[in-house]
């Protein structure tokens, strides 16, 4: 049994049903990587597991404890940690602020995880007395990661970390990723650039329609005719 | 060509009659501007009812201002006023929490459109201004004690042996002092403190702060503490006149 696991979600915004019996898991120092096609509720499976869609059956388990009622900051408390794909920074804040932030809820010193997230991302310790609304796409994203890291989570769900950033700034950030991985942490993320990220992932989904098309290894779904020819472009 | 002494004459003039009264009346506006502001800032909520929160304040302070006067409590060369302002906003925060019960937090629950809170603080407003003029009445009312002048225009004359005098009163000098260390106050909560960038993330990405833990209520209930804040610096309004 995998340490987050959703089992068969089904549920949407009010409307259709969007997630259509979809499963997911992902394991403490495990990378899960779900890609897929547009519509097919990627973000939708993530939004599941954070709390902020109504669920119409299916079940969210956290380290066996059912999580499927609680509300999102809730979640928070228990060790989620979410990056959304926009808007995930304070723009008028400074970078050290916006840290200070995620670490809200925190009631210990959280000095050291700070100079943790400075030495995973150097860039922002550099600028941590700017505002993080004005720094490049992915120096922002590297924000968006570190103040997630700063609640100490056991689990980081990205959103499309590396929408709109460079080849070589993506790369980067799928190395930090790897960093995140090797704390022991179970990252889950959603990821257009389906090759790269099934490159560094331990586990992938392919959803289509709201339900698993492909499930396997990141190196089996690579390596899979069939997901090759469908979702990766040959 | 003006001698060096018409045009000192004439600063002073100036000064007596427009500089000072100016920087004071100014300095009592921005007492007020700042509370509305931080409301609208972090909230985004346009409170209606923040003036005569602030009125119902002063009134606060005056009552217990007159209480203290007829026990025979003073502050010295200070106006008793400056004691009751702690009760002052107290009552108001006192109110605002009230008002926050009974009838914000319905339409918070409710998750209601902005300018529905924008109508439901009108009413709030006519409330607290019903309350205010049935209490105390809408009339100017006196309770200054303490030293009125820190120089008189006299003084001045026979100080400096210019022709023109200038005065200074000690409301004035209070009010520019209250509002700078207000100002200062409140610049250091929003920088400063855990509760202060709290509300500021929560006005910057209200989505993220949530993610974060912030929780809203918290907010709404500290901000209410600190737009109280202003609240007692209407007093220096009945009080000038």
């Amino acid at each position: 049994m995998s340490y987050l696991v959703a089992d068969q979600l089904r549920g949407g915004y009010g409307g259709a049903d969007i997630l259509n019996g979809c499963s997911l898991s992902v394991d403490k120092g495990e990378i899960a990587v779900i890609v897929g096609p547009n519509g097919a509720g990627k973000s939708t499976a993530m939004k599941a597991l954070l709390g902020m869609l109504n669920l119409r059956e299916g079940t969210v388990t956290l380290g066996g404890k059912d999580i499927t009622q609680m509300s999102p900051q809730d979640r928070v408390g228990e060790g989620i940690a979410f990056v959304p794909q926009t808007h995930n920074v304070f723009g008028g804040m400074t970078v050290e602020e916006n840290l200070e932030m995620g670490a809200f809820l925190r009631t210990d010193d959280f000095a050291g995880t700070m100079e943790q997230v400075y030495d995973l991302f150097p860039i922002l310790k550099q600028k941590r007395r700017q505002n993080a609304g004005e720094l490049s796409g992915g120096q922002r994203q590297q924000v968006a990661v570190g103040r997630a890291m700063m609640t100490q989570p056991s689990v980081l769900m990205l959103d499309e970390p590396t929408a709109g950033v460079s080849p070589i700034v993506m790369d980067e950030l799928f190395d930090r990723i790897l960093e995140v991985k090797q704390q022991g942490i179970a990252v889950l993320m959603v990821e257009q650039n389906a090759a790269q990220a099934l490159n560094i992932a331990d586990k992938g989904y392919v959803l289509v329609t709201g339900t698993n098309k492909h499930t396997g290894s990141g190196d089996e779904l690579l390596a899979d005719p069939v997901v090759r020819r469908t979702f990766l472009g040959g | 060509m003006p001698e060096f002494v018409d045009i000192l004459n004439a600063i002073v003039l100036f000064s007596n009659f427009v500089l000072v009264p100016a920087i004071s009346y100014g300095a009592q506006l921005a007492l007020g501007a700042l509370g509305i502001t931080l409301v609208y800032g972090i909230l985004r909520f346009s409170n209606f009812a923040h003036g005569d929160l602030m009125a119902f304040g002063t009134m606060t302070v005056i009552l217990v201002t007159w209480g203290f006067q007829s026990i025979g409590i003073s502050f010295g060369p200070l106006p008793t006023a400056l004691l009751a302002l702690p009760f002052g906003i107290m009552g108001a925060i006192a109110l605002s929490l009230m008002f926050d019960k009974t009838v914000y937090k319905f339409y918070r629950a409710k998750k209601s459109a902005p300018v529905i809170f924008v109508i439901v603080s009108t009413g709030v407003m006519f409330m607290t201004n019903a309350i205010v003029r049935f209490i105390i009445g809408p009339s100017d009312q006196r309770f200054m004690d303490g030293t009125k002048f820190i120089f008189r225009p006299r003084e001045f004359k026979e100080f400096t042996g210019l022709s023109e005098g200038l005065a200074l009163k000690s409301t004035q000098v209070l009010t520019l002092t209250v509002t700078i260390m207000c100002v200062a106050a409140l610049f250091y909560f929003l920088q400063k403190t855990r509760t202060g960038k709290a509300m500021r993330a929560f006005s910057d990405n209200k989505d993220l702060a949530l993610l974060s833990g912030i929780n809203p209520d918290r907010v709404v209930s500290y901000h209410l503490d600190s737009c109280c804040r202003p609240s007692h610096h209407r007093w220096h309004f009945v009080w000038l006149r």
